[in-house]
């Protein structure tokens, strides 16, 4: 395993691939320092621009984006009060107050540092977690694969929203997406409508850019403010090196926040801002003195950015061994490797193991860059972004999303393609259904068919091929449990919430 | 009666699971036609968006009747029209007189139309922003964008 990692270190090394990590960084920082774009939004817009580089030089450039655009959110949940990215809310909770009393420099070089911290630890755990875990799920056949497809699926959907119905409808919106196009068996037409561009199926970035980037923009030109309040970003005074000494005493929550991040990660559907609000409670929990905690202590900006950065290439382990995105950016860098023509799942690590290691030492490099350009000089240049008014960002949004689409194929029926899931996606959010399980569905419809097709051929169309084997029970169990668990979590619930209101109704 | 079919049936969970049900019908139908092998799983993943989309008009329904405010679908219903009323336009503009003038004029156009009204600021921005993306995807990326009408007209191989 450490073979395959030290073998990948050379290509990692090379001139372009560290160039397009540090633009990546830049590129997340700035992004997600924009409140209502975030780190989704900067990989689906960025993701095209990658087509025409070299796998790992365009893996380098996402992992970049990936941890540069979460410690990007905590910029202007600092200085605004407005996270950047949702996995930024608990940075704010501290954060702001820190801000408020001309403290906005000292909380940006925690959040860094923090962040930093996360970062390199999940990078870490990946390195360690994802090559056992993929060798396990070498022995997996078509029918188990086509279960874990299923598994990926119906944890995203339920995990993620509010609302088990909306999510699973919007795992079904990506599943029919992805069965558009010519079928690859029968040569029959799905879903193509006469349309020759459909004829090989609709390319995920134009899916990715237009449900994740059109309600954003769309949301900057509807809010009737021009710009956004900006507090204390003149006061961001004093070098990041001076700062990391007076730190040093958050060494018990980086570790908590850490291993929480890690844990969370790694679950489907969960994500970054869980794993922050989990580490801030327990940090709360375990601290001196918790009242001082949401008035501007800075263990508690340490706290929240430990874990959501923490979270970020652990999330990756399940995204790249199984298929199953922990996050929906996770999901998204999946469509970038499917781009470059690799199938997550335990064959990458066989296929493309320089590419796949390498991209764990990719997402450890530009960990640790945040400290190089998230320190004081470079947050002031960012804060400044925020100074640009609401509309003249969504316009500039908007071309860039153009430009992305129409660079696939030099077309413009991609673009009205791109415009019309934006649209699915604006109803989508405004109904309160989740992005992710679409994105997802459209990542593993085909894989999904492929292999139930495969094991309905092995059997001769016996269907018992799929809840017969061992390994195939074992995953309808998680499947079950994952349907069951909003059911059993509601209840529980509602008990403590009766018990709660019993004990407070007694006198 | 109007009203109360309105308030009933018009929460956006009854209107999205309805829109939902179509939707699914109609692709069924486009299924019909195709080999059993072909139509396996769409037919699985349609039957299921459909049993899907009866769940949440129950949803909607139990929400009017709970009478729980509905769900505010847009935000600023006048923003979002104009929103994509000048996107579209926009896209139309790039077919027919190109990427960067539409581009230039897309950016002003939607400053001051949503309500950002510094000319100096607006064309430096503008103008920033162009070069820029003449310099990155043009230049260094290489990028080929339908081709400009001015500069059609300009050369004199312009069709209007």
């Amino acid at each position: 395993m450490f073979d395959a990692l030290i073998e990948a270190l050379p290509a990692v090394l090379q001139t372009a691939n560290l160039v397009s990590i540090v633009v990546g960084v830049v590129m997340g920082i700035f992004v997600g320092a924009m409140p209502g774009l975030g780190a989704t939004m900067a990989i689906s817009v960025l993701i095209p621009f990658t087509f025409g580089l070299d796998p790992l030089v365009a893996l380098g450039m996402m992992a970049g984006i990936y941890n540069g655009a979460m410690y990007g959110g905590s910029i202007s949940a600092v200085l605004l009060r407005i996270p950047g990215t949702p996995a930024a809310v608990a940075t704010s909770f501290d954060g702001y107050p820190m801000a408020m009393s001309g403290r906005a420099g000292e909380a940006l070089h925690v959040a860094v540092v923090s962040s930093a911290i996360g970062g390199m630890v999940s990078a870490l755990s990946l390195m360690l977690l994802a090559p056992p875990l993929a060798r396990i799920t070498l022995a997996f056949g078509p029918p188990e694969v086509f279960w874990v497809a299923v598994f990926g699926l119906a944890s995203i959907a339920l995990l993620m929203g509010k609302d088990p119905v909306k999510g699973l409808l919007s795992a079904c919106i990506g599943l029919i997406v992805s069965l558009a196009g010519v079928d690859n068996i029968t040569g029959y037409d799905r879903f193509t409508f006469g349309y020759l561009e459909l004829a090989e199926g609709v390319n995920i970035v134009v899916l990715l850019v237009g449900l994740y980037a059109l309600p954003p923009a769309f949301g900057l030109l509807e809010d009737a403010d021009l710009k956004m309040a900006v507090v204390g970003s003149r006061k961001l005074a004093g070098s990041l090196l001076s700062s990391i000494p007076k730190m040093l005493g958050y060494w018990k929550t980086w570790v908590r926040g850490s291993l929480i991040g890690i844990f969370v990660g790694i679950l489907p559907g969960a994500g970054g801002s869980l794993a922050a609000f989990l580490s801030y409670n327990e940090g709360k929990r375990a601290a001196k003195d918790p009242d001082s905690w949401g008035q501007g202590n800075p263990e508690g900006v340490a706290a929240a950015e430990v874990a959501n950065n923490a979270d970020t290439a652990a999330a990756m382990i399940p995204a790249l061994t199984l298929g199953i995105p922990g996050t929906p950016v996770a999901a998204l860098v999946l469509g970038g490797l499917l781009i470059h023509g690799m199938q997550p799942g335990p064959m990458l690590f066989r296929e493309h193991p320089q590419v796949v290691y390498g991209f764990m030492i990719q997402l450890f490099i530009s960990a640790a860059l945040l400290l190089a350009f998230g320190g004081t000089l470079a947050t002031r240049i960012f804060a400044k972004v925020l100074h640009l008014p609401r509309p003249i960002l969504a316009a500039m949004v908007l071309s860039l999303m153009v430009v992305g689409v129409y660079a696939i194929n030099t077309r413009m029926f991609d673009v009205y393609l791109m415009f019309g899931f934006g649209l699915v996606g604006y109803a989508m959010e405004r109904l309160g259904m989740p992005l992710a399980p679409a994105v997802l569905g459209l990542i593993l419809g085909e894989y999904a068919e492929f292999n139930l097709r495969l094991s309905l051929r092995m059997s001769r169309s016996d269907w018992s091929i799929l809840w017969t084997r061992p390994i195939c029970l074992v995953i309808i169990a998680l499947i079950a449990a994952v349907f069951l668990w909003p059911l059993i979590g509601g209840r529980l619930a509602r008990r403590k919430a009766a018990r709660r209101n019993h004990a407070g109704g007694q006198p | 009666m109007n009203s109360e079919w309105r308030r009933r049936f018009g929460n956006p969970d009854a209107v999205g699971g309805l829109v939902t049900i179509g939707v699914c019908l109609f692709l069924e139908w486009q299924t019909l036609e195709l080999p059993a092998t072909s139509a396996i799983f769409p037919q699985m993943v349609l039957g299921l968006a459909s049993i899907l989309g009866v769940l949440m008009i129950a949803q909607g329904l139990a929400k009017s009747r709970a009478g729980d405010a509905p769900l505010r679908f847009f935000k600023n219903r006048r923003r979002f029209l104009i929103a994509c009323g000048m996107t579209g336009v926009y896209v139309a503009g790039i077919n027919t007189i190109g990427f960067y003038t539409s581009t230039a004029i897309l950016v002003p156009a939607v400053s001051v139309v949503f309500g950002y009204r510094k000319p100096l600021a607006i064309a430096i921005s503008t103008a920033v922003f162009i070069a820029g993306m003449a310099l990155i995807f043009g230049a260094a990326m290489n990028y080929q964008f339908p081709p400009e009408l001015l500069l059609r007209l300009i050369r004199g191989t312009g069709h209007v």
